[in-house]
């Protein structure tokens, strides 16, 4: 059934929402432009209120856009409701969901009836992702027994249960421990390794977490899309050329940083203490020399000409933009500065 | 990894999977399950019997003290009485119902997001819930009568009229339940004191359908009203079920086969707007962002 032009996993096209609040009418989402391919792992990063949580609910069909039209697969979200939730589902962090009253298993098998997978077969899905989560020790526990991880880890089990086709996470591992939110991750990772297709949008706040596992990444503010590309791209973006920062003994009498500075290739060169922090560094230990260049291979010149003024070399490093350098040149301010929730990892 | 474009994962159809009948089937004996496990807390058997016996013992005694103020207890007033209290227990907990669910997943359990995105309607879920709620108040109903009894309030002799029981049982409590989803799609759209408004609806019908008292001690156009409600003539013919009288008055006067078929108009009449009007309500929810919203937040 495979046409000749293959349906994007989700594509939107200006999307807008306006909320009517007290205050006035708030604009969430302000014209969103997405397109992103069957397979990817899309990030989606912006600091509260960007309108992340909005864009996530008119994809999963929670929400209706003001203007605009979006489509998974192919299926319209306002239009062909039914179809479009066959083929996908959603977790989101933060939420205390679920019934207390019910244990795992029973509310994770009523969730398969409402999927519409008749008894049996959901039956052996719940039991599967019970075992694949390793929360077999929890399945006949009362949901008011469990901790933030596990609840954590149920809602994602249950979103694995209709085999979905994309999976919505908006900040899925918010309030998880280090080793719980690994854990969400790596059946993330498992989920889409399973079967070529499979589709992610993560909203996060967590640089670390975007920059570790999305294909490609979002960055918005004030529902507007600022950016988007692959985080090297990302990266590229805020520091086109290499940066290197060399550590040697000290620098040669004979030679300025105004010398080095002439060699071919170099764009800038500037002394940087230990801590990153630009300083005289006289009488340091160590003086690191952040040294940018038009291109890697310029490097060598650089490294010839300190080691024949007899300089003695002590490290070498790459260095690379964070994808905070970016946010914070996109949006203005760090993501931390407008959140009290800190960084998990 | 990003891979070719079009390569969607395993091709499954479309269509309904197993057809919308079966599916919104299976979502409303789900969710009958997880009535039963949440609204019956079965865990707490105090609050429980709190809830279930004493609060309509109470409220049956306080009418019977208010009545006999005038001095003219007749185990006649009392049978009339304790039916109409008996059956709007039922009334009661169906009118409230669908609303008191799509609240709870919405502000409590929060899960109605999860619920909403699944291929499954909130249509089905509501009823099931509704339902069992309704089953539940069903038990306070046959507490309430069994005081009857022993107040000695005459039953029907030979036992309640089992054909016309089972005629009017289920015909009026699907009119209830009914009313109950359009109170659902109404104030689930509703940010603030969406709790308050069914409990609000279901206190004038109780006014106005005969439960207590009969239709003539209202004045004549909500007579009208009264008369227009499938629940008036629910009770009245669990009345005649019952006991095996009529009421008094312009109740007592409606042939039962009259009765019988005005309830099932106004039950048609009434399942034929009210899931629209239910869907309309929640598709209006779902554009103004109230589904997932919940008053904390
Ligand atoms: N139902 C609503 N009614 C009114 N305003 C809303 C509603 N939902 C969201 N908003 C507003 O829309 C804007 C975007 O909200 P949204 O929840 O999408 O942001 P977010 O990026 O998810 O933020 P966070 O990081 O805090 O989760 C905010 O200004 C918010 O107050
Ligand atoms: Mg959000």
């Amino acid at each position: 059934m495979s046409g000749s032009t293959s349906p994007a996993a989700v594509q939107a096209t200006g999307i807008g929402r306006v909320f009517d609040a007290k205050g006035g009418p708030v604009t969430a989402l302000d014209g969103i432009d997405l397109r992103i391919e069957p397979g990817e792992l899309f990030g989606v990063l912006g600091p509260n209120g960007a309108g992340k949580s909005t864009l996530i609910k008119i994809l999963s069909t929670l929400l209706l856009p003001s203007t605009g039209s979006a489509s998974i697969f192919g299926l319209d979200v306002v239009t062909e409701t039914a179809r479009v939730r066959r083929i996908m589902n959603l977790v989101a962090g933060g939420d205390f969901s679920g019934y207390g009253l019910l244990t795992v298993r029973e509310q994770l098998a009523m969730f398969a009836q409402f999927y519409g997978l008749p008894y049996r077969e959901g039956m052996a899905k719940v039991d599967a992702q019970i075992a694949s989560f390793g929360i077999e020790e929890i399945r006949d526990r009362k949901i008011s027994a469990l901790s933030t991880g596990q609840r954590q880890k149920l809602n994602f089990a249950r979103s694995f249960l209709n085999d979905p086709w994309i999976l919505f996470l908006d900040e899925p591992t918010i309030g998880l421990d280090v080793s719980a939110a690994r854990d969400v991750r790596d059946r993330v990772r498992a989920f889409q390794a399973e079967q070529p297709g499979r589709t992610v949008l993560l909203t996060t706040h967590y640089m670390a977490e975007a920059d570790e596992m999305c294909d490609r990444i979002a960055i918005v503010d004030h529902g507007r899309i600022l950016a988007q590309g692959t985080p090297t791209e990302l990266k590229r973006m805020v520091q086109k050329d290499a940066l290197f920062v060399v550590g040697i003994d000290a620098l040669p009498a004979s030679m300025s940083l105004d010398s080095l500075r002439a060699l071919p290739g170099v764009i800038s060169v500037a002394a940087r203490d230990a801590d990153g922090s630009d300083a005289s560094g006289v009488g340091s230990p160590m003086r690191r020399l952040a040294i940018g260049l038009k291109e890697d291979g310029a490097l060598g010149g650089v490294i010839s000409t300190l080691a024949a003024g007899g300089a003695h070399l002590q490290e070498i490093s790459k260095s690379e933009p964070t994808l905070e350098e970016v946010f914070v040149q996109l949006v203005g301010r760090g993501i931390s500065e407008s959140d009290e929730v800190s960084d998990g990892e | 990894m990003p891979i070719s474009a079009g390569s969607a994962p395993e091709v499954r159809p479309f269509g309904p999977l197993r057809g919308g009948a079966a599916d919104a089937a299976r979502s409303l004996v789900a969710s009958a399950r997880l009535a039963w496990a949440i609204e019956g807390n079965w865990a707490q058997p105090v609050y429980l019997a709190a809830f279930l016996i004493v609060r309509p013992l109470a409220f049956l005694g306080l009418f019977l003290a208010v009545l006999s103020i005038g001095g003219s207890l007749d185990v006649a007033t009392i049978g009339f009485v304790v039916v109409g209290q008996a059956v709007f227990q039922i009334v009661s907990a169906a009118l409230e119902g669908p609303t008191h669910a799509l609240l709870d997943d919405r502000e409590r359990y929060r899960t109605i997001r999860y619920i909403f995105a699944t291929p499954s309607s909130l249509l089905p879920v509501s009823i099931g819930r509704s339902l069992v709620k309704a089953s539940i108040a069903g038990f306070s109903a046959l507490i309430v009568i069994g005081a009857g009894v022993l107040l000695g309030v005459p039953m029907r002799a030979g036992g309640p009229d089992l054909v016309l029981l089972v005629l009017v049982l289920p015909l009026g409590l699907l009119s209830v339940v009914g009313l109950g989803i359009v109170l659902g799609g109404i104030c689930v759209q509703l940010r603030n004191d969406a709790w308050s408004y069914p409990e609000a609806v279901s206190s004038t019908v109780f006014l106005l359908c005969g439960a207590i008292f009969p239709l003539e001690v209202l004045p004549g156009p909500v007579q009208g009203i009264s008369a227009a409600l499938p629940i008036t003539w629910w009770i009245e013919g669990l009345r005649r079920a019952l006991l095996g009288t009529t009421s008094p008055g312009i109740l007592g006067a409606m042939p039962t086969n009259e009765l019988l078929l005005i309830l099932a108009a106004g039950t048609a009449v009434i399942w034929l707007i009210s899931p629209r009007l239910f869907v309309a309500g929640i598709n209006r929810a779902r554009e103004k962002g109230q589904l997932d919203r919940n008053t904390a937040s």
